[in-house]
């Protein structure tokens, strides 16, 4: 069954690249007969090269048998027997890459506190390094406290900003090559016994659990397998707090579809168009929702289950809503898991309004920043133990909108579209 | 066309219900499955010309042509005739659970209402025929009215 469903994934990966690439090669192709190549079982599968951050704030991390440890070595053996790749190559990483071969037990059994360098790590670099060496058959996976260390006497905010700006120049130049390129952040929790080094490089020693994670790049085709083989629910080791994925401009074509229920007031379906046109669109004139009109949306996700994680989709922020091309959200969405076992959808969303607006409407499925990243961004990076520090990160907010950035200036961040009418 | 007419009842029996009897198959997210509208109408329909063409043809006599005897013998009985299809053909329908899970939430009283807008249809189609086709009738042609 699983390999059916990556099977899918990658036909259908397969279909939405050429679609794309089509598109930006300019050739006069209609978007809705995309060139679909044929899936080439012979494909050269992509090298993966593992980056695993050896500064010293990495140190505590690897001190026991920690559950860092045991979540890298379950996510690498993973890769390698998937059978994504045949090769993986292995490095520490600090200021430039050092190659730790490609035995994941040796690497894992050798990764101790000793192994990390008192330096400094400059992420905006270590990232730049990385992208140098990812082209779009590899994928590149970096493990890092994701803590940026400006020093003593340094302005901390411009510091921020300054490697928030590298890091996404060096990404906007790496996505003009390789423009269908996903990125994947994981973050993660482990315990932490150790030095804790503050902005300043301050040494503070705790025993607590602190988040990393873990970074993916690579081929979004490559990226979707990746996921469809290991999944969140995968990891151990304390398993995956939070996930972001971030994709190139797909605007693919999914399933959907106005449901009959659940619903408040009353609708009659255009049988023209009978999945996504109503008319005729009554409020309740009774009962507990008088005044209301609920209609529902099925839809298909399945691949974006896959790549954007459940949270991300049941997240009602990563969608836009406009009525006639204008945004509007007159219409009130919640965003739930179908039960019903008659239909293929796997999220209903429910759409609610006491003032009903008709016209053409458009949902969009969208590349949107996730909260996550604030909430475990620590603003300060001196005091560990002030405003729940320990549970946060220095700056991460800055690497990962330098890579959100990237992504919207390189254009749209629309992932699907849904339309609907809707008529008096 | 029955329906659009049936549709102007809706209130009576219920937006699920009219979605059931236009055939709609969640599975497929279409109108796929047989329209009961349209059997339940045609039924109907002959029926009432069945009756109608007996009364004033076949049947065709003096001492049937008074209006409460047109009314009271021949539409009353027959628009009961179709409640009772309305009404059957729904209910067993919601008995036997034969209807989409997202538009079964269809009780008793709705396949009433359907029954209630057929017994409607089926006296408003009795009237309409009679009137087109009762000026051919030797002993019938005054009935229901004697001038219209």
């Amino acid at each position: 069954m699983r390999n059916i469903l990556i099977y899918c994934l990658a036909v259908l990966f397969l279909a939405s690249c050429g679609n794309s690439s089509t598109q930006k090669e300019g050739e006069n192709k209609p978007p809705e007969k995309p060139e679909v190549p044929a899936v080439d079982t012979s494909k050269i599968k992509p090298v993966v090269n593992v980056y695993v951050e050896n500064s010293g704030s990495m140190a505590g991390y690897v001190n026991g048998d920690t559950d860092f440890k045991k979540a890298v070595y379950n996510y690498l053996t993973d890769i390698k027997i998937s059978g994504i790749t045949d090769t993986l190559n292995l490095f520490y990483i600090n200021d430039k890459p050092i190659a730790k071969g490609s035995d994941v037990k040796d690497f894992i059994e050798k990764l101790k506190p000793n192994q990390c360098v008192f330096a400094t790590s400059d992420i905006s670099n270590v990232f730049e390094s990385i992208l140098k060496s990812t082209n779009n058959n590899q994928i590149s996976v970096l493990v890092t406290d994701g803590i940026f260390s400006p020093g003593k006497g340094k302005d901390a905010q411009q510091y921020l900003v300054n490697q928030q700006i590298g890091i996404k120049t060096s990404m906007a130049e790496y996505l003009k090559v390789f423009p269908n390129t996903a990125v994947i952040v994981y973050q993660l929790s482990s315990n932490f016994k150790g030095r804790f080094f503050n902005r300043e490089d301050k040494p503070e020693n705790i025993d607590a659990s602190r988040p990393y994670y873990i970074w993916v790049i690579g081929d979004v085709e490559n990226i979707a397998l990746l996921k469809a083989h290991i999944p969140d629910t995968k990891f151990i080791g304390g398993g995956v707090q939070h996930s972001y994925t971030l994709l190139p401009p797909l605007n693919m074509e999914i399933d959907y579809a106005i449901l009959n229920s659940p619903k408040f007031g009353s609708f009659e379906r255009d049988k023209k168009s009978t999945k996504t046109s109503i008319y005729n669109i009554k409020k309740a004139s009774n009962g507990a929702h008088k005044g209301n009109f609920m209609f529902t949306i099925g839809m298909d996700l399945t691949l974006f289950t896959v790549l954007l994680g459940d949270e991300y989709l049941t997240n009602t922020e990563s969608y836009a809503r406009l009525i006639n091309k204008q945004p509007n959200n007159d219409y009130f969405i919640e965003i739930e898991h179908n039960t019903n076992p008659n239909t293929n959808y796997t999220h209903n969303m429910k759409l609610t309004t006491d003032k009903i607006s008709v016209g053409e409407l458009e949902i969009i499925l969208r590349n949107q920043f996730p909260q996550w990243i604030y909430d475990i961004n620590d603003e300060e990076g001196l005091d560990i133990y002030k405003n729940d520090a320990i549970n946060k990160t220095f700056g991460i907010k800055y690497l990962a909108e330098g890579i959100y950035e990237a992504y919207n200036f390189s254009g749209s961040s629309i992932y699907t579209t849904m339309k609907f009418n809707l008529k008096k | 066309m029955f329906e659009t007419i049936y549709r102007k009842f809706i209130s009576l029996f219920g937006s699920n219900l009219a979605e059931h009897l236009s055939g709609w198959d969640e599975t497929i997210g279409d109108y796929s499955k047989s329209n009961i509208f349209s059997i339940v109408g045609i039924i109907t329909l002959a029926l009432v010309i069945i009756a109608c063409v007996t009364y004033y043809y076949f049947l065709n006599h003096p001492r049937q042509n008074r209006w409460w005897k047109w009314l009271l013998i021949w539409l009353l009985p027959i628009a009961v005739l179709n409640f009772t299809i309305g009404f059957g053909v729904t209910f067993v329908d919601m008995l036997s659970e034969n209807i989409s899970s997202d538009i079964a939430d269809i009780s008793w009283l709705n396949c009433l209402g359907f029954g209630f807008t057929n017994f409607i249809i089926s006296a408003l189609l009795f009237l309409f025929i009679s009137l087109l086709i009762k000026w051919g009738s030797q002993n019938c042609k005054y009935s229901p009215f004697i001038k219209f």
